[in-house]
């Protein structure tokens, strides 16, 4: 569940978000429109943790993760995907290596099983020792 | 005249080579001619026995330099990019010692380093002399320090913000900094420690003053000493070769990082959410960074004491000499800037060889290019040419960074605007003046600032040239410095440090408006 009191972002000294009450029950799809410049991608990251709110709280199945001006609850602590617009694949890396870094919290043979899995998955097995900079550019 | 056109190649080629070519070529020719008479003098290239030893300790103490400075300013800039907003003032005044030359710095540190000897003396503690490698090492760390951590930082700006964040996602702050943000600035970060090791190969004037022989300062002595302009070139190569393999891999890192337009505005590692030993180290080096300020600041400032506008007065012919070789060196790298960029700006084999041709200058020690604009202006009958020696020498050293600078800029312009205003610009050639230099126009202003500050501080080339009863600023200063008048270096310091700022504040603030209009 997500909950946003009272959420205003503020970036570079200009007002992005003000005064925003959101609830987001388990389970529940919600879509977020508004013209270019709304802040649409800040409230995104604000939710993930990459910015810290100027004002208000988020709170995550009721525990507080974000104040204003301060972030409680590290992004990679709340569980939350995100798909980023570029892919955000980091080109020092190669493929394999890209898959591993999201799954760091796990002992190192089961991230290389599932590391396999899922580029069996999307059929890239073969690429898993390219480096993602010469993969992206084909 | 479009700038691919066969008349733009032929002008930037032949700017290029009258201004980076001739002195070289004079040398070479020089060296060459030396050696047909003795070929016995092929030795002096080949360093051995003390040379080889100079060699070694010059390769140490610029090595040794540029890891420290790499270490401190990475460290340092990690700190500084969340003060931004209304403590931005407080992270540009960090950054205003890039603009004084070394030797003031030294001054400042030797000072430090008195008062803190005498403060432990009270206590019945002797320390040794502030004197000899350590010494050198220290202030050349600090001298180069807040460069390598703006270089950092634009490194920082440089990186893709969606690549951190997609790191942040998925791991603690530490290692996001330490598996995808440090990674992926380690080419930029590298170039600057390369570039702050090639600086302080050539540099003579902080290992004299410590009492460090240094090979720049052997290639200076031998030359007082012999007068043979060969035996300096000829001992020069291990320097230069040493210089080009650094230089090489190094330019087109910063270049591209100074040039390229921020990402974000105040892009920072996350700082402030990395572990406590991180946060430990950087607030460390942010405090050096502030150390050096303040050291400098102080130092300065006790010139007031003195008879200030008394020294400025009878330094007012020196003032005058550096102000008029800097405006001039500035226009001349300016002209070539325009002139060079768009033929190194894409690969090919003439963009190639302009490229090598324009990094020997900078691989070059102080002494050995003074004695090349020596051979030019020995050609060259008249009196006028000994009074235009200095500047083209400033220009031969450092007109390189601007065209490189602006060659970087140009590589990654938006070509198609460019097309654009070629297509609807009804005038002919009007495109080059509303959309073409406008584009370069930030650059230009940032590489303008580095060639008037590296001129104005420039020592080593200036004492070759200047012509008798002349001498820039920064030569009067260096001299006071040995003689040991303190007094009279912290006054004209002070005013060397706020005429650095006259004249960099208008290019500084033109260049902040050209990047927000661009």
């Amino acid at each position: 569940m997500i909950e946003c009191t009272g959420l205003g972002v503020a970036l570079g000294g200009r007002a992005i978000l003000s005064n925003l009450e959101l609830t987001v029950a388990d389970g529940e799809r919600i879509v977020v429109m508004g013209r270019s410049g709304a802040g649409k991608t800040t409230l995104l990251r604000v939710l993930a943790g990459l910015v810290a709110p100027s004002e208000g709280s988020v709170r995550l199945d009721g525990k507080l993760a974000s104040t204003a001006g301060n972030i409680r609850m590290e992004p990679s602590r709340r569980d939350i995907g995100f798909v980023f617009q570029a892919g955000a694949l980091w080109p020092h890396m190669t493929v394999a290596q890209n898959v591993l870094y999201g799954l760091g919290d796990l002992p190192r043979p089961e991230a290389r099983r599932r590391m396999t899995e899922a580029l069996e998955a999307c059929k890239v097995a073969d690429l898993a020792l390219r480096c993602t900079s010469s993969w992206t550019n084909r | 005249m479009a700038t691919g056109s066969r008349w733009w190649r032929i002008a930037g080629t032949v700017a290029a080579l009258a201004v980076f070519g001739l002195p070289l070529l004079a040398l070479g020719l020089d060296a060459i001619r030396s050696l047909t008479v003795n070929p016995a003098l092929a030795h002096l290239a080949i360093p051995s026995g003390r040379t080889l030893v100079l060699l070694a300790r010059t390769c140490a103490l610029a090595g040794a330099t540029a890891i420290l400075c790499l270490v401190a300013g990475t460290t340092a800039s990690l700190a500084l990019p969340r003060a931004s907003g209304r403590m931005g003032w407080l992270r540009m005044a960090l950054f205003v010692p890039i603009v004084i030359p070394p030797y003031i710095h030294a001054l400042a540190w030797m000072r430090a380093a008195e008062w803190f000897r005498r403060m432990v003396a009270v206590a019945g503690v002797r320390l040794p002399a502030f004197q000899g490698f350590g010494a050198a090492l220290w202030v050349q760390g600090m001298v180069y320090l807040p460069l390598t951590a703006g270089i950092a930082l634009a490194a920082w700006s440089m990186i893709d913000p969606q690549l951190e964040d997609a790191a942040l996602m998925r791991g603690s702050q530490d290692r996001s900094l330490w598996r995808v943000v440090l990674p992926l600035a380690r080419p930029v970060l590298l170039s600057g420690a390369l570039l702050v090791f090639v600086l302080c190969m050539g540099d003579l004037a902080i290992p004299s003053l410590f009492s460090v022989n240094t090979y720049a300062l052997e290639l200076y002595a031998r030359f007082s000493a012999t007068g043979r302009i060969s035996d300096v070139t000829l001992m020069a190569v291990p320097i230069v070769l040493i210089g080009l393999a650094a230089l090489v891999p190094a330019i087109r890192s910063i270049s591209a990082a100074v040039s390229a337009p921020s990402t974000r505005e105040g892009v920072a590692p996350g700082f402030w959410r990395s572990s406590r030993w991180t946060r430990c180290l950087c607030v460390g080096a942010v405090c050096l960074l502030a150390a050096d300020t303040a050291g400098l600041c102080a130092s300065m400032l006790s010139g007031l004491r003195g008879a200030l506008w008394t020294a400025v007065v009878d330094a007012a012919p020196s003032v005058w000499v550096s102000v008029r070789m800097a405006l001039f060196a500035c226009a001349l790298s300016m002209i070539l800037a325009i002139a060079v960029a768009p033929l190194i700006s894409h690969p090919g084999p003439q963009g190639w060889s302009l490229c090598a041709l324009i990094l020997i200058p900078l691989a070059l020690p102080g002494p050995v290019a003074g004695t090349g604009a020596l051979l030019v202006g020995g050609v060259v009958h008249g009196e006028w040419i000994a009074q235009v020696t200095p500047a083209l020498l400033m220009a031969f050293r450092f007109a390189p960074f601007a065209c490189l600078m602006t060659g970087a800029r140009l590589a990654r312009a938006d070509m198609d605007a460019v097309d654009a205003g070629r297509v609807f610009e009804r005038r002919r050639g009007n495109w080059m003046f509303r959309v073409w230099l406008p584009m370069l126009l930030p650059v230009l202003m940032a590489a303008i600032l580095v060639v008037a500050i590296l001129v104005v501080g420039e020592v080593g080339g200036s004492l070759m040239v200047m012509p008798p009863g002349q001498q820039p600023l920064s030569i009067t200063i260096y001299n006071y410095l040995h003689y040991g008048a303190s007094g009279t270096v912290s006054t004209l310091c002070l005013a060397l440090f706020v005429g650095v700022l006259l004249l960099t504040i208008p290019g500084f603030v033109s260049w902040r408006r050209a990047w927000r209009l661009t």
